[in-house]
């Protein structure tokens, strides 16, 4: 006589044993779609990380004049360092200018005595793209780009330093760098809103709302409205 | 009153029996060598095959439909003694049957035999005849030297079987018929008309091409296989008709059924 529960059992067993490998099988191939995915954005990400930082930046024509010279140069970034070759100029010519301010990553030329200097190139023109990175520290970068603003007093540096301090939470740097802004030109809304909400950040809430106010006074600014308010009801 | 299932289970309980036979290309390919050896003045004839493969059920069907035109003798089963084999043989030759204690001269049945060569022309099939050993298989081949009685020597193909056979026979063998197992579509046909043969229209349609697919897969095309698969599935099917039809699809054979049977009998392993 035929145990057919217990056939149905072993059936639903072999069920499971047959599919196994479809399964193993879809993992698999979902695992390397992930991978190759990832590796995709990964190479997107530094070729426009590079050229974008290279742009962000008011000094990059003097990465242009050393690329022009066939030598190889080390540029700091906040984060990173990049070795750029010849055959970078012509995306460095294709580029056209890029918001600096929403991007943390600032290329800064190094003084001579701090330059990486791989080896002059003699040979002509190379298509191959290549760039090394070499981690350096953040808190080393962002005195790069303060030694620089010494020397060239440009806002997108300040305020580049006033949002990252923000950022990092350290608020009384983020406030004098707003204020180095400032000093330059009053009419920079984000340098505003960054000392007041600072101010806010060390619990100096009145002193915001008077700063705000007199810039509300003076812009009549959406943004500053805004944050008056919310700075009042919290 | 049987089920539908329990019709369908009992037409594939395996058997020789020659009202179950179902004519498909190759067995009437085969059917036909066959016959044409036997009316050829070979001495011997080799039909091998797999088990389950249909050399008996074609030995049956030969035997049954020459038996009015030739001397015909079907051996389904083999002596067990030689002392046995000589018996039976010396009782097709002389139509007489020698005292169980009595023993057959061989030389004497040669000459016998050769005495009545052109006159009596005699056909002996021999199913199972790896059985046989070398000894007897000798004899067999110098009885069939005498021209008076052919050998259809019927043989189950294995590896060493093969050999042995090739071996053995190389120099003896006139004739060789080979039997393979069935592909898919004769497989099919086989299936189909053994359950219409019984009037089991529906049964029969409801197997379709999946499950067939199924069935040839696991049996490898051999009827014995395809015979105890098929008997297994109706045994399931009868049990869930009985006790919960709503598991059983009546328009078409579920694979699951199929798998379940193949289960059963250790073609898969769960």
């Amino acid at each position: 006589m035929l145990d057919v529960e217990e056939l149905e059992r072993q059936w639903k067993k072999y069920q499971r044993k047959k599919q196994r490998p479809l399964y193993i099988g879809g993992f698999l191939v979902l695992f390397l779609v992930v991978i190759m995915i990832s590796i995709a954005n990964n190479k997107i990400n530094i070729h426009g990380f590079n050229i974008k930082n290279i742009f962000d930046n008011p000094s990059s024509k003097t990465v242009e004049n050393n690329i022009t010279n066939n030598k190889k140069k080390v540029y700091a970034v906040s984060k990173s360092i990049f070795l750029l070759n010849d055959s970078f100029q012509e995306v460095l010519l294709s580029k056209k200018k890029l918001d600096t301010k929403q991007d943390q990553n600032i290329l800064v030329p190094l003084d001579e005595d701090e330059l990486y200097i791989e080896k002059d190139i003699s040979k002509p023109i190379v298509r191959k793209k290549k760039v090394s990175i070499i981690k350096v520290s953040n808190s080393n970068a962002y005195r790069d780009v303060e030694r620089r603003f010494k020397r060239s007093h440009n806002i997108n540096d300040s305020m580049f330093l006033a949002d990252m301090y923000y950022k990092k939470r350290r608020y009384k740097k983020a406030i004098y760098w707003a204020m180095q802004t400032n000093k330059l030109n009053k009419n920079i809304e984000e340098s505003w809103l960054i000392f007041a909400k600072s101010k806010v950040k060390l619990g100096r809430k009145n002193e915001a709302i008077r700063v705000l106010k007199a810039y509300i006074k003076r812009s009549n600014s959406y943004e500053a409205r805004k944050l008056l308010k919310k700075i009042i009801n919290n | 009153m049987k089920s539908r299932f329990e019709i369908a289970k009992d037409i594939f309980v395996d058997s020789v029996d020659l009202n179950d036979y179902i004519e498909l290309g190759s067995s009437q390919a085969a059917y036909r060598k066959l016959e044409s050896s036997i009316d050829k003045p070979l001495k011997m004839v080799l039909l091998f095959g797999k088990p389950g493969t249909g050399k008996s059920i074609l030995l049956n069907r030969i035997t049954n439909q020459l038996k009015h035109k030739k001397e015909i003798y079907y051996f389904d089963t083999p002596a067990t003694t030689q002392k046995e084999f000589f018996h039976k043989v010396f009782k097709i030759l002389t139509k007489k049957e020698l005292p169980s204690n009595a023993e057959v001269n061989f030389a004497s049945l040669v000459e016998f035999c050769k005495g009545f060569r052109g006159k009596r022309e005699i056909v002996i099939l021999l199913d199972e005849a790896q059985m046989y050993d070398a000894d007897l298989m000798e004899k067999i081949r110098l009885l069939s030297d005498s021209r008076a009685v052919k050998f259809i020597v019927s043989l189950h193909k294995t590896e060493n079987e093969d050999l042995i056979a090739k071996e053995h026979f190389k120099s003896r063998i006139w004739e060789v018929i080979e039997l393979k197992n069935a592909n898919i579509e004769e497989l099919s046909t086989y299936i189909h008309k053994k359950l219409l043969k019984q009037n089991l229209f529906e049964v029969s349609n409801a197997i379709k091409d999946k499950s067939l697919k199924l069935i040839h897969q696991y049996s490898n095309g051999n009827f014995r296989e395809c015979n105890k698969l098929m008997y297994t599935i109706f045994e399931i099917c009868e049990y869930y008709d009985l006790n919960e039809p709503h598991k059983l699809n009546y328009v078409k054979l579920p694979v699951k059924i199929v798998e379940m049977a193949a289960l059963k009998l250790g073609y898969i392993d769960a």
